[in-house]
């Protein structure tokens, strides 16, 4: 079999690395069949598995990034909470009505290449959405809904959280070798003054993460792509857009030079690279 | 967003009074804006092939709606 699956984990504003790494997949012209997205992952998953190109969602990540400080934004995403949502979630922000608009207005669906990943607040146990048949804007906001920033999402009986609580990277769904695009967590200081609030997540994120985030991948099976972002915080959305780009030009040349040599060694299919890349 | 409100433009052209098929009036639209899409590119909800053209042709296609609209009045 000559396609691969493809792994976009969690991490916030980091997940500008994914579609730098998108882009290297593109050259490379490897045949992606599945994506599996987790927390901000899952976002960029169901634009890919859409269709749409890493340009193309570079454009829309960067214009929403503009607009991220938009009072207006935040506004459409409070709500009162009921108490069980509020313990868990700790919190009067839900992502939820904010993306089912989105995905209405995106004309976003369910499909057969994309699998999103939440995390049931109260065993801990992984929610995996596949197929046509659920509703794109709660497995979304579901696999966003990092406790301490946003609510849990009702589903069924239960209550979902960041997909990133159960793993930032799980692989274990994949049924072929996947590649797997890891964001890292922030261990040293932003180079750039940021707000506070920002500066308080990244505190967080070094010191007293918001919730456990089991790591661990099979590096044997698959390909690892860690761009290892020490020194950026999920978390810190107030980030100019130069950093931004900064991230997807990384994404990009190490994605293009692991992926390169993952092709070297027979581990995937796709074309040989150029040098002097 | 400015990719936002040229797809709502494009939308309102392809859905406009008369129009039967909102699929062909975005073929239409791709192929007047000169932009090449790759292959799949057009299939899809109408939101999402909107955004596509929006993504990929940007403020040529404001034109290229204001010549079709002249072309090719719909029709009933």
């Amino acid at each position: 079999m000559n396609t691969v699956e493809l792994v976009l984990g969690a991490g916030g504003v980091k997940g500008y690395f994914h579609i730098g790494l998108l882009k290297a997949v593109e050259e490379l012209e490897i045949e992606v069949s599945m994506v599996t997205g987790v927390s901000v992952g899952s976002i960029i998953a169901a634009f890919y598995t859409n269709g749409m190109t890493s340009d193309q969602i570079l454009k829309l990540f960067l214009e929403a990034h503009e607009k991220s400080g938009n009072p207006l934004l935040l506004a459409n995403a409070v709500v009162m909470p009921d108490w069980a949502s509020f313990m868990v979630g700790r919190s009067f922000l839900s992502l939820e009505r904010p993306w089912q608009e989105s995905v209405k207005k995106l004309g976003l669906t369910p499909n057969q290449r994309l699998r999103i990943v939440a995390c049931d607040a109260r065993t801990h146990h992984p929610v995996v959405f596949t197929g046509e048949d659920y509703n794109l804007g709660s497995a979304l906001s579901a696999s966003g809904s990092l406790p301490g920033v946003f609510l849990p999402v009702h589903h069924g009986d239960m209550l979902l959280i960041d997909g990133a609580a159960y793993h930032r990277n799980p692989d274990e769904f994949c049924k072929e070798v996947a590649i797997i695009s890891a964001l890292g967590f922030a261990n040293k200081w932003p180079k750039e003054l940021l707000d506070p609030m920002s500066l308080y997540y990244h505190w967080r994120e070094m010191s007293m993460p918001l919730v456990p985030q089991p790591t661990k991948v099979d590096t044997v099976r698959n390909v690892l792509v860690d761009h290892r972002a020490d020194d950026i915080c999920g978390l810190s959305f107030s980030l100019p857009v130069k950093r931004c780009m900064e991230m997807y030009d990384n994404g990009y040349k190490h994605g293009f030079a692991v992926l390169s040599k993952a092709i070297a060694d027979g581990k995937i299919h796709g074309k040989a690279p150029m040098t002097n890349q | 967003m400015k990719t936002l409100l040229l797809q709502n433009k494009i939308l309102s052209f392809a859905r406009r009074d008369g129009v039967s098929e909102p699929s062909s009036e975005l073929s239409k639209l791709a192929e007047t804006t000169g932009i090449s899409l790759p292959t799949g590119q057009l299939d899809g909800p109408a939101e999402l092939v909107a955004l596509k053209i929006a993504l990929a042709a940007g403020e040529k296609v404001e034109e290229a709606i204001d010549l079709l609209a002249r072309q090719h009045p719909p029709q009933g």
